[in-house]
């Protein structure tokens, strides 16, 4: 499946070679237009042992000058628990607490988390059909779920504060976006007395896009087809676990241990009447896993802009 | 016979209204940046709000937006420079149409016109009897390498802010733009 999609982008670089930075999986350098609002649906669905777990989204976008935009998300899934059950901690053969590893999932859709954040396009060179553009975002969210994981999200698992750096680069052949930013997460009080204390992540990824179609741009009607093939890494702490102020062990899941790992995410794109962009991809792991969902995953998104 | 007496007043007003702010007719833009017909649809959102544009047509391919400008109305050129970099691009080359009517004009010459002066870089001598094109060089308004070449031009220092200097024969701190032919 892999090989296909490379394959897919060689020829497509090959044929055509026109670049493009509307990343479906990670956000380019570039902002909203200014005054106007972007509206984003995001969506995703893998299937957890038969059932479907499912994540949604609704992201706001606004351009408030040629270098600022904010942007705010709301977000649901099924996911997570409103509280964790009474037997998330069980005794270690009368040696202190340990997290039982045999609970059953819960598929309960609930709200979430909201997310405000801002990007901010500190250098701009534009050329003829390219550019190069630097920016910072920082975002800050709240969430108030017990997300029994050691890797963290600013999407709707943890609450915290994140920011980084993008690099873009567009050249007629080529698009490239370098990302690298961190997320600090709050601890996790939960109502069953037990708190989760999440360790410090970084994340990163590596974006290319193509335009397959049209081959020739002649008006604002034509649909838009684009192939991005998108690198995404994160390092992240183990997770903590205590109960009245005692740790309990839980190194021995898999989920709750450091760990690095770097996701492939090959999409399709079309934007429709140069404006409503649909986003198609899916996820392989490259190097090592992410716990918190399982493979493949696929994303839908759906992005309008208000002028 | 009074009725076509007040008709033709009627008419011959508002053509000498026309004539009074008959300026730029047309413009020809070139935006840098844009590498999607999404990018190039945010531009001409944008530009489309401007009240004194009538009509554009654009050159997906080649980034080109031929913009027709409503008669009577007043073009401020810097808003159109507003709108492309509001949109997230530069502007890479902008000329326009505009009537001259019989000016005479040299290296350095400044003509004001509604509010604004118009400063000519790097032109001859010469009577310019009917429309002509024009190319604004101001830095923002031209690529980066123009806007030196030009600037070379001229020993006057308004070219370098855009503003009035002491080298211009006007007040202080007025809008200067610079144009060649």
């Amino acid at each position: 499946m892999k090989n296909i999609w490379i394959g897919i982008l060689i020829i497509a670089l090959h044929f055509n070679g026109k670049s493009q930075e509307l990343y479906p999986n990670s956000e380019p350098a570039s902002i909203t237009p200014k005054n106007a609002l972007g509206i984003r649906l995001m969506n995703e669905a893998y299937s957890n042992e038969g059932n479907l777990r499912s994540w949604h989204g609704a992201m706001f976008m606004y351009g408030v000058s040629s270098k600022l935009m904010f942007n705010g998300m709301i977000t649901a899934s099924n996911h997570h628990r409103k509280v964790l059950p009474e037997n998330y901690i069980v005794s270690n053969n009368g040696d202190g607490y340990q997290v039982s590893n045999s609970l059953p999932p819960s598929y309960q859709y609930l709200f979430e988390s909201i997310n405000l954040g801002f990007r901010y396009r500190f250098l701009n060179r534009d050329g003829d059909h390219k550019h190069f553009r630097m920016a910072v975002y920082g975002n800050g969210v709240y969430s108030n779920r017990p997300h029994d994981e050691a890797e963290v999200t600013l999407m709707g698992d943890n609450k915290g504060v994140g920011g980084g750096i993008i690099s873009t680069v567009l050249v007629k052949k080529l698009a490239v976006s370098l990302t690298g930013g961190a997320i600090k997460p709050f601890e996790h009080k939960d109502a069953s007395g037990v708190n989760l204390k999440y360790g410090n992540a970084y994340n990163y990824s590596l974006s290319f896009g193509y335009l397959v179609f049209p081959f020739k741009y002649k008006n604002y009607e034509q649909t838009n087809v684009n192939l991005y093939a998108e690198f995404l890494g994160k390092t992240y702490d183990a997770l903590e676990v205590t109960k009245n102020g005692k740790v309990a062990y839980s190194q021995h899941i898999d989920g709750y241990k450091q760990n690095s790992f770097i996701e492939f995410r090959p999409a399709i794109q079309f934007i429709v009447k140069s404006n409503l962009r649909i986003d198609c991809s899916t996820t392989i792991p490259l190097s090592d896993k992410s716990y918190i969902r399982k493979y493949p995953s696929y994303q839908l998104n759906l992005q309008y802009y208000f002028f | 016979m009074k009725t076509i007496k007040i008709i033709i007043l009627i008419v011959t007003l508002t053509l000498g209204t026309e004539q009074l702010f008959a300026n730029f007719s047309s413009a020809k833009l070139k935006v840098t940046g844009v590498t999607c017909s999404m990018c190039s649809n945010s531009v001409h959102k944008a530009l489309s709000s401007l009240p004194f544009i009538d009509k554009i047509n654009v050159d997906l391919q080649k980034a080109v937006y031929e913009i027709t400008f409503k008669p009577g109305e007043k073009v401020i050129i810097d808003d159109i420079k507003n709108k492309v970099e509001g949109a997230g691009f530069s502007v890479g080359e902008l000329t326009a149409e505009f009537n001259f009517n019989n000016l005479n004009v040299n290296k350095d010459f400044h003509y004001k016109f509604e509010g604004n002066t118009y400063h000519f870089v790097g032109v001859k001598d010469q009577t310019l009897d009917k429309t002509a094109t024009v190319r604004f060089v101001d830095k923002g308004l031209t690529s980066k390498k123009e806007y030196k070449k030009y600037s070379g031009m001229t020993s006057y220092s308004c070219i370098k802010t855009g503003k009035s200097q002491n080298c211009c024969n006007t007040e202080a701190n007025q809008r200067i733009y610079h144009i060649t032919l």
